[in-house]
């Protein structure tokens, strides 16, 4: 059913600055949003003081700051103060904070190496490939945590590897798939690299040779030229051409847009 | 004694009457103007070769005897926009209409030695253009904004009627209104039985209305009381009535020329004869500006004043509520609103329009084609009501965005609603 929510007050005049990204939060409702969509990348501090003074002099929700203040000196958890900030601002209902309340608990259930690679894969996923690869750089193959299994530090070095490719760093791309395939060689493993390789034009290292077969090789070869071709139709046609082929006053509008949109996804990149 | 004047100004295109509140009496008086006269035409007049300006009934005699150029009818040039051009110099009407009301302003505060606290003008009827110029005249002859009123003849009447005491307030009133303006008739009800109380008047200008010349010759009176106590049959047709007002220059003399009038008026009713009605009602309009007076316990419904309250259905707080951007009774010209709030699943905007007294509200709809897409309850609105009429209702609703989540697209929808 449609409905308005009557927005708890005005924006704020001096905004409040997520550390974790750079963000700056203007609402109440922003804050909440914030907070139920990103709680991967929110960590144990996040609820301080400073974030209660914005809640009560710019938000001038001064009850739930009061709130919110006692809650932390009776040292409630992380997920508890979180839960209490959505609870007291109501731009979630009831069931949306219950569903969030799972979804959080299932997240801090994992251990703190696992918790750290979900954060670096929901920044993967949102575009924020140098934050990724700066969690990712923490798990160091070479000084390995015995409890955590091969198949992790892979996975770990495959991501990274993605988002080198996301950033065109095309070398270190390739090195991080090697490092890879040194913890859990496989093939689904071994056919990213070889495409990456036609991708790239980076040789395949030699001692990769001997593991692929002359008939992986062919079918391997098909399925990227295919997907190459596919490729190539969308740079032809795809948002950034298309931003390019409009009238020059609508044009400088669009690249614009995409510059200011570039420059928000670097600035939430550093941390 | 007060050190400051609260006054009330009837301001006609041909004439203009001004009443003042008396402290020491505790009673609205009409003041004597130029020429101790209590009513005098809306004409400025420019003294030749000097930057001096007359107004009133010594502006008419010193244009009829050549001293000085004259200009009239200055509230209908204001509502045009116009101009007039004395000795070379084009004056715009706004400038003209500025001197008039400075002038005045004078000699008011050089009678009273008093300088003016709050002043509310009324006008037969309202006029954006006109609302404003005369605010910023008066604002510009030394009166602060906030203590500027302009309100409609039919609301001073309410104003003056809703002053009376308790045993003379009927429920259902009448006012007749003869000037050099027109002729003109008022119908007041009071609805009691309603939360909140309203008290609604309307006016309707009647064809009869006759040149006040007439009145000076004994053909012309007893033409004029044919007239007028046909115009008298014609509105008590039907209807109980059992007070009856009269105000304008008209009507002062009545006892002189309309006994056959007065026959039908004064028929088991109780009849109120007051020259400067409109100028009263506005002093008492300025009192309860001020806070002097209590405010009056109804709603007023009149020319000037919105007949609906606009309200929106929303979650406040997690609870559904009715809100109420707009109340019923408010003047239109100087009512804004404004409301932030985030679409939940929505793609138009709803809005009650509620008559004042009546429990059913119509829905209007104003669909957010042009809004771009967003995940749900990431588009903040800001939404602005004002009017431009009494009816016709200006909503504009802009594209908020939602901070640096999703930046706003700059998006803005203006729509006219008519009630």
């Amino acid at each position: 059913m449609s409905a308005y929510l009557l927005c708890s007050g005005p924006l704020a005049v001096h905004p409040y600055k997520i550390r974790e990204t750079g963000l700056l939060i203007y609402s109440a409702e922003e804050l909440s949003y914030y907070i139920y969509n990103n709680f991967y990348l929110i960590d144990e501090g996040f609820v301080d003081e400073e974030l209660i003074s914005f809640i009560r002099d710019e938000l001038g929700l001064g009850a739930a700051a009061d709130h919110i203040c006692a809650m932390k000196d009776e040292n409630a958890g992380a997920g508890v103060l979180l839960i209490s900030i959505l609870r007291e601002f109501r731009y979630y209902s009831e069931v949306e904070i219950k569903e969030f309340q799972l979804r959080y608990d299932a997240y801090r259930h994992n251990s703190l190496a696992n918790r750290k690679v979900m954060k670096a894969d929901f920044l993967m996923e949102h575009g924020h490939f140098l934050a990724a690869i700066h969690i990712y750089h923490q798990f160091d193959v070479l000084r390995k945590d015995p409890s955590l299994p091969a198949e992790f530090y892979m996975k770990i070095k495959q991501h990274m590897a993605v988002a080198y490719i996301k950033l065109g760093l095309n070398r270190e791309a390739m090195d991080s798939f090697m490092e890879a395939y040194k913890q859990v060689p496989g093939e689904e493993l071994l056919k990213q690299i070889y495409q990456f390789s036609l991708y790239s034009q980076i040789t395949i290292p030699s001692e990769l040779y001997g593991d692929i077969t002359p008939e992986q090789e062919e079918i391997w070869r098909e399925e990227f030229e295919e997907v190459a071709a596919q490729g190539s139709l969308l740079a032809t046609t795809g948002p950034t051409v298309a931003m390019f082929s409009k009238d020059s006053i609508r044009r400088g509008e669009a690249i614009g847009r995409y510059i200011e949109n570039v420059k928000r996804k670097y600035r939430t990149a550093i941390f | 004694m007060s050190d400051k004047l609260i006054i009330g100004f009837d301001l006609c295109d041909t004439y203009t009457q001004i009443a003042i509140y008396d402290e020491d009496k505790k009673e609205v008086e009409n003041v004597k103007l130029t020429d101790d006269l209590e009513e005098i035409p809306t004409t400025i007049c420019k003294v030749r070769r000097r930057d001096e300006w007359k107004i009133g009934a010594a502006a008419c005699e010193m244009a009829l005897f050549g001293s000085g150029i004259a200009v009239d009818k200055l509230l209908r040039l204001v509502k045009k926009g116009g101009y007039s051009t004395l000795e070379g110099t084009t004056y715009q009407a706004s400038d003209l209409l500025e001197l008039y009301i400075r002038e005045a302003f004078e000699y008011v505060t050089a009678k009273y030695s008093k300088d003016i606290d709050k002043v509310v003008f009324t006008v037969k009827e309202l006029d954006c253009v006109l609302v404003n110029c005369i605010v910023e005249s008066a604002v510009k002859a030394g009166v602060d904004k906030d203590s500027v009123m302009v309100i409609s003849h039919t609301e001073s009447f309410l104003y003056y009627l809703l002053r009376q005491p308790a045993e003379n307030l009927a429920n259902y009133s009448v006012l007749f209104d003869l000037s050099s303006e027109g002729l003109s008739y008022y119908e007041c009800q009071i609805q009691r039985g309603v939360s909140p109380q309203i008290a609604q008047a309307k006016v309707t200008e009647l064809e009869e209305g006759f040149s006040l010349d007439i009145l000076e010759s004994e053909p012309g009176k007893k033409l004029a009381d044919n007239i007028f106590s046909a115009c008298v049959d014609r509105q008590f047709s039907g209807k109980i009535i059992s007070n009856v007002y009269m105000t304008g220059r008209g009507l002062l003399g009545i006892q002189e020329w309309g006994s056959k009038s007065l026959k039908t008026i004064c028929n088991r009713r109780r009849v109120f004869l007051d020259n400067a009605m409109f100028a009263k009602g506005a002093v008492w309009a300025a009192k309860m500006a001020e806070g002097s007076e209590p405010v009056v316990p109804y709603v007023m419904i009149c020319d000037g004043r919105i007949w609906a309250s606009v309200s929106i259905n929303m979650v406040v707080a997690g609870a559904p509520k009715t809100l109420t951007l707009i109340s019923a009774g408010q003047r239109w010209y100087d009512t804004k609103s404004h409301t932030e709030f985030i679409l939940d699943d929505a793609d138009s905007i709803d809005i009650n329009i509620t008559p004042a007294g009546v429990k059913k509200s119509t829905l209007k709809r104003i669909t957010l084609g042009e809004f771009p897409e967003r995940p749900n309850k990431t588009t903040r609105v800001g939404m602005d009501l004002e009017f431009t009429s009494e009816t016709e209702l200006l909503v504009t609703l802009k594209d908020m965005g939602f901070g640096e989540l999703f930046a706003s697209s700059g998006v803005v929808l203006r729509r006219e609603i008519s009630l």
